[in-house]
């Protein structure tokens, strides 16, 4: 089906939910006036010190950062201010609006880059904003979105207009604003939603796929400690329909179990995922199929004077560089490999994820690498040893602390596997309610696997450097809740 | 002669997600029927002999917001029981309530959790009855995810 015929689809549910619930809203719940308008954001202030300068835009910017040789210190400040309002004449129906202001650095000499979901962050240079007294100004809508509960069945209700989603897995194949709607269902032990989104190429986007999305995610709270969910994705590349012959799709299912178990030293909180990826498109110029699988297994513990938990990640690879695995004479290609477009779920470390300190893209958290979906432009796959810990050492300050093994599951062109080893502290200030400040750092051994490996150059095809740096990086950041 | 065709992946991913969606709805549909509560019934618990129903059982929600949840106690004839300690332990945060023991049946209270962190994350609450422990997992996840 392709997305001309989903909209007559979309059209015609609304505008039978509108008729049935115009007949049923006689009887409509309608809030006193002043709970009708819900006024709310946060300002966030922060800053970022990092060698991770020598990312380029070639290279996947600044959320595709590689390690370099010699690499520059980087450091900006920025600011942003999100507003949003919610019209709810009753409890069965809403309109939202949320908009943001700023999202602007400002540091002499750093270039633009891109956020954590890939848009343009640009730096407003000086005369128009960044210098010191100048201005800048950066104003968006962000989500723009009805939602109200469907009459004929009690919990199901219906979203329609520019929303944000993000995947229960955090591979965060979406996790930004798009349009699209959603079908969600919330009763008892059940949750479940179908969502459809569209990604347009072009005003507000310079590089998302024209693209269509499908997903369905239900979960089940099987009994008092644990509960189930099943999970399927299908993206369906519009951009690129026809060429060579196909339509490239990608598709995941996917399953996640979470449960509360009892122990001596306290409660241990388990979470199990296991994703199958398979589909078709291009590897290189040639059409080809991938397959691959990503599983999970977590445990935290909490301890009468703080949590500690450890992570253990899986994710399918193959050995080679991706000039071997896409070059050759053959037309087909096939790749045991995983792929996540927009892949972040390396969960816990700062560094190799997009951590909890600075929520930047300044890491190793690539969705576009070389360009082909794979985590950064490799196929090798990775295997991962998380450890972590919080420590509520006052009432209003916890700290943090992270320790990650980064191991490629399969060998790269040299026959590497280690990719390096993370160190993360950091703290979390609850100043006052609502108004906190958080601050800390990472750093990250680079491994041999870094070292003149062509997956880690900004083009995928030059070797890298042979002695890349170590990668750090310090943040601050400190935000107002309000609403 | 019929030729079989093989669906597309498309359409039969489509079909998976409508059935999916389909059982959960029939399920969630089936569940509860009759009762104040939707949701599973959780108990005797011991020694009172009480039946425990939790709801929401399941909360996505962003650090900003501040999520309700009621327990409600029950005999095994459905009717409420006033007067019954309800206890709660949040593995993160704090969890709220005017009163600890049940009027009308039912214990109403309000979590509340600290930012943490940006990447989503899931943190738990145990309302305990007696013996009975039920656990809500809480999705805490970034303000603009609207899952």
């Amino acid at each position: 089906m392709t997305a001309g015929k989903m909209y007559p689809i979309v059209v015609l549910c609304l505008v039978l939910g509108l008729l049935v619930s115009q007949a049923w809203g006689q009887n409509l719940s309608v809030f006193p006036k002043e709970e009708i308008l819900l006024v709310g954001g946060d300002f966030r202030l922060r800053s970022v010190t990092s060698n991770i300068a020598g990312a380029n835009l070639l290279g996947g910017g600044e959320s595709g950062g590689f390690p370099t040789q010699d690499s520059a210190t980087k450091s900006f400040f920025d600011t942003r201010l999100r507003l949003y309002w919610d019209f709810r004449p009753s409890d069965l129906l809403r309109v939202h609006y949320r908009m943001e202001i700023g999202d602007v650095r400002f540091g002499g000499g750093t270039e633009n880059g891109s956020d954590v979901t890939g848009n343009l962050v640009p730096v407003i240079g000086p005369g128009s904003g960044g210098g010191v007294g100048a201005d800048g100004v950066n104003v968006e809508t962000k989500n723009i979105f009805l939602e109200f509960a469907m009459p004929f069945l009690q919990g199901l209700s219906f979203r329609g207009g520019i929303f944000g989603y993000g995947d229960r897995y955090d591979f965060n194949i979406l996790a930004d604003d798009f349009a699209g709607f959603q079908l969600l269902y919330k009763r008892g032990d059940v949750e479940a939603h179908f969502v459809y989104l569209k990604f347009f190429e072009g005003a507000t986007r310079d590089n998302a796929d024209d693209s269509d999305w499908f997903g369905i995610d239900g979960q089940l709270q099987i009994n008092e400690t644990t509960r189930a969910a099943a999970t399927f994705y299908y993206w369906l590349d519009q951009e690129h329909k026809g060429t060579l012959g196909l339509t490239p799709y990608q598709y995941w299912i996917a399953s996640e179990v979470t449960s509360r178990l009892t122990s001596r030293l306290g409660p241990i909180q388990v979470r199990g995922y296991a994703i199958y990826n398979h589909g078709e498109g291009y590897f290189g110029r040639r059409h080809g199929t991938n397959s691959g699988a990503n599983v999970s297994l977590s445990g935290d513990v909490s301890l009468s004077f703080g949590t500690a938990g450890i992570q253990v990640q899986y994710i399918t690879g193959q050995h080679g560089s991706k000039l071997q695995l896409e070059g050759g004479s053959k037309d087909n290609k096939s790749i045991g490999a995983w792929l996540g477009y927009f892949n972040r779920m390396y969960q816990g470390p700062e560094i190799i994820s997009l951590g909890p300190i600075i929520d930047v893209g300044d890491g190793f958290s690539s969705k576009w690498g070389t360009g082909n979906g794979f985590y950064n432009g490799d196929y090798n796959g990775r295997l991962l040893f998380i450890a972590r810990s919080a420590f509520p050492v006052l009432p209003s300050l916890s700290l943090h602390a992270v320790g990650a093994y980064d191991r490629a599951a399969a060998g790269n062109a040299n026959g590497d596997h280690n990719r390096g080893v993370e160190f993360d502290l950091w703290a979390q200030w609850n100043i006052y309610p609502k108004l906190w400040f958080r601050f800390g750092g990472g750093y990250y051994i680079t491994g041999d696997w870094w070292k003149n490996n062509s997956d880690a150059s900004f083009d995928g095809r030059r070797p890298g450097v042979p002695h890349p740096d170590n990668i750090w990086q310090f943040g601050t950041r400190l935000q107002y809740d309000f609403g | 002669m019929i030729s079989a065709k093989p669906l597309p992946p498309f359409v039969a991913g489509m079909l998976v997600c409508l059935g999916w969606l389909a059982w959960s709805v029939a399920l969630g549909a089936t569940q509860g029927c009759g009762s104040r509560m939707a949701g599973h019934r959780y108990g005797p618990t011991m020694p009172g002999g009480y039946y425990v129903r939790v709801e929401p059982r399941a909360v996505t929600m962003a650090h900003n917001q501040r999520p309700q949840l009621t327990v409600a106690v029950e005999d095994a004839a459905g009717r409420p029981v006033e007067d019954v300690l309800v206890m709660f332990t949040p593995s993160e945060g704090t969890f709220t309530t005017g009163s600890s023991r049940t009027r009308g049946g039912t214990v109403v209270g309000t979590f509340v959790v600290d930012p943490g962190s940006d990447s989503p994350r899931t943190a738990f609450l145990v309302a305990t009855v007696e013996n009975v422990e039920v656990t809500v997992f809480i999705d805490i996840v970034p303000v603009v995810y609207q899952r």
